[in-house]
């Protein structure tokens, strides 16, 4: 059975009430006119994240289940095709574990790789500028998310695109692309 | 002037090369998600200068043009619009990629531009100053409910999550209240960073939203965009497609025009409510979201019947309908073609032979779409690991090339984050996109309003318009809720 609050939808509601309510708060010592607009707002949107909330406990339970199993579709030649099928049906029996935890599991490792990129990524930009960003992105995500034996592919593709880039915004458009921290072209 | 006089102005190869270059560089433009056609002109302002106002003109009215249609295709092939106008696109245009369509979804793109951007033309030609009269009834207190119904409606097109839409607006409208206060000039909720002073920057949130969450969302896959890692359909296809939907070509124009004369609500808005539309007078409802090819062609054809009102409204009243009509409206002044009602007879050699190069300027979209739309299609089949980080890197080009600060970069990636945790949480980003867009106009017109009425409230229940935008307010909100009660009674009776 379904849950009738889920645990990420809550946490975000929970959040977003906070924030409407840090900003009413500081928004007491605006002036009339400056806080007034966003006070109607705060109020409005706390009031719909209530709605929200009552709308999700009078939700029958086991709901959100019923709506998300479908008829398997036909088999198909192409195996790709074929497995994508078969990944859809399994996620449909989700109850039966194994494949969905394991696929589960792959994607959220998958994330937060990709988010680590991104965050190392804005320490490298923020020394060397921006332009460092960009081999490293398709290296990174080539050898994490790619083909381990296809390294050379992704470098010759990175330094492709760095070359472009460089070319096309710093030399024709003169944007400093290489302005960091540590020094600065 | 005849329009043999026009024609042979406009056809000298000085204008001719503007309409191919301003093509390619709004095709360009178009395709980067987030620089968009304002920071487009404004970059290839200073190159073009030294030109004759008409050859100016027709390279930045080419530029404006295509872009946009350059934005769909971001929309269709990379889940990410490469501006606000293209928002309501990427519902069902993506998922006709993920379903291998992409050159069919590009096809009713590319037609909605043709179409729909002839219709808006030759109409506004004959009818603007009817029209234009029209959209000047309209005081603060319209304008505001205007877009409270944009947002409703926004809210209500998101199948059972129209609550959350609202929220979603909700945010939308609170972070474009970051910043120097409209009216009294009072900085608001800076948290004492500067660079939040000049307000929430929509180019950065954008990318943020759209590309930097897309691209996390497509990192946990091994994949492609196309799920089923092979092409069906083609241009072609699609160019046929479209003209099976007639009915929702003819209404998606009429409120793209109507949407286009009306003064910053614009483009951003009338993709959104045409698609709106198009769902609600549907037979097949549930179909929309998963691919459905009306959703495309309601967006496109509005969105392209919107820019000849919006520019209209900006040449006609000096009232720019988007940002980019304002940045248009900027370079028309620089031009020495001064907007206001006498343009038309002052400058009628320009004013004209801009509507003829914006219709030619339909042609080079097909041709462009024709040529290029067979190869932007494979995009779809590219691995993720290499499409992620090409999204993230030319999304946040984007976003840095605007101000070329490194926080610029940082903001997207943090409103990245944040599209990713909403989207898990059921929360759809366009509504948040829209209310961050007309945040600024809708509380400048709150303000106004209240100013007029002397701070009663009944200014906003006073006129006909009024009441109408209430009436359908509440009823895009309702409805949803009573459409399945009244199929009840209806089969009930029926039996």
């Amino acid at each position: 059975m379904a849950k009738r609050f889920r645990p990420l939808e809550t946490i975000f509601k929970v959040c977003l009430i906070a924030f409407f309510l840090l900003l009413l708060w500081m928004g007491r010592d605006y002036p009339a006119k400056s806080r007034l607009f966003p006070q109607i707002l705060g109020g409005i949107s706390i009031l719909f994240i209530l709605l929200s909330f009552v709308q999700d406990f009078l939700k029958p339970k086991g709901e959100r289940k019923a709506e998300g199993v479908k008829k398997p579709e036909p088999a198909s030649a192409d195996v790709r095709e074929e497995t994508l099928r078969r990944l859809k049906e399994v996620e449909e029996h989700a109850d039966d574990a194994g494949y969905v935890e394991l696929e589960a599991s792959l994607k959220r490792k998958r994330l937060t790789q990709g988010v680590i990129i991104i965050l190392i990524s804005l320490g490298i930009g923020y020394l060397g500028g921006f332009l460092l960003i960009v081999p490293f992105y398709f290296i990174c995500f080539g050898i994490l998310h790619g083909d381990r034996k296809k390294v050379a592919k992704y470098v010759i593709i990175a330094a492709a695109v760095t070359v472009v880039t460089y070319l096309s915004f710093t030399s024709l458009m003169g944007v400093p692309l290489l302005r960091g921290a540590l020094w600065e072209f | 002037m005849s329009i043999y006089e026009i024609i042979s102005l406009v056809l000298t190869w000085q204008n001719l090369v503007a309409l191919v270059g301003g093509g390619l560089v709004g095709l360009i433009v178009g395709v980067l998600p987030g620089i968009g056609p304002a920071a487009g002109m404004a970059l290839a302002f200073p190159l073009l200068m030294n030109l004759n106002p008409l050859t100016g003109l027709i390279f930045m009215g080419t530029l404006y043009r295509v872009s946009n249609y350059g934005g769909s295709i971001t929309a269709i092939m990379l889940n990410t619009p490469g501006d606000a106008s293209n928002a309501a696109t990427i519902l069902d245009g993506y998922p006709m990629c993920e379903k291998g369509q992409g050159g069919v979804a590009l096809g009713l793109s590319a037609t909605g531009a043709l179409v729909g951007g002839i219709l808006g033309l030759v109409v506004l030609i004959f009818f603007s100053p009817l029209l234009a009269e029209f959209a000047l009834k309209f005081g603060p207190a319209e304008y505001l409910l205007v877009a409270v119904f944009a947002l409703s409606i926004i809210a209500a097109v998101i199948k059972g999550a129209t609550i959350k839409g609202l929220i979603s607006a909700g945010i939308g409208l609170t972070l474009a209240t970051v910043g120097y206060d409209v009216i009294a000039g009072h900085p608001r909720f800076t948290f004492g960073l500067d660079f939040l002073e000049d307000g929430v920057p929509f180019i950065q949130a954008l990318v943020g939203f759209f590309a930097i969450s897309q691209a996390l969302s497509l990192s946990e896959t091994t994949l492609a965009i196309s799920k089923v890692g092979k092409l069906a359909g083609s241009f072609w296809v699609g160019f046929k497609l479209y003209f099976k939907y007639p009915m929702v070509i003819i209404r998606s124009t009429i409120l793209g025009l109507w949407f286009g004369v009306l003064p910053a609500v614009g483009q951003s808005t009338s993709g959104l409510i045409a698609y709106a539309d198009t769902l609600k007078s549907s037979k097949h409802p549930e179909t929309f979201g998963k691919g459905e090819p009306a959703g495309v062609i309601a967006s496109e054809t509005a969105t392209n019947s919107c820019m000849p009102g919006d520019l209209v409204c900006t040449i006609a009243l000096g009232i720019p309908g988007s940002v980019g009509a304002a940045i248009f409206l900027s370079i028309m002044i620089a031009f020495g073609v001064i907007p206001g009602p006498l343009v038309f007879s002052e400058k009628a050699d320009v004013i004209n032979g801009l509507f003829f190069a914006l219709i030619l300027t339909q042609v080079f979209i097909v041709i462009v779409g024709l040529t290029l739309a067979p190869y932007l299609a494979r995009i779809s089949l590219i691995p993720n690991e290499i499409i992620v980080p090409a999204v993230i890197v030319v999304s946040l080009l984007g976003s840095y090339g605007i101000r070329n600060m490194m926080v610029d970069v940082i903001l997207s990636v943090f409103f990245g984050f944040l599209g990713y945790v909403m989207k898990k949480a059921g929360f759809n980003p366009i509504p948040l996109i829209l209310g961050l867009v007309l945040g600024e106009m809708v509380e400048k017109n709150f303000h106004r309003a209240l100013m007029i009425s002397g701070g009663s409230y009944g200014i906003f229940f006073s006129s006909f318009i009024c009441k109408l935008l209430i009436f359908l307010t509440i009823l895009s909100l309702v409805g949803p809720y009573l459409m399945p009660v009244w199929r009840r009674v209806y089969q009930a009776v029926k039996k």
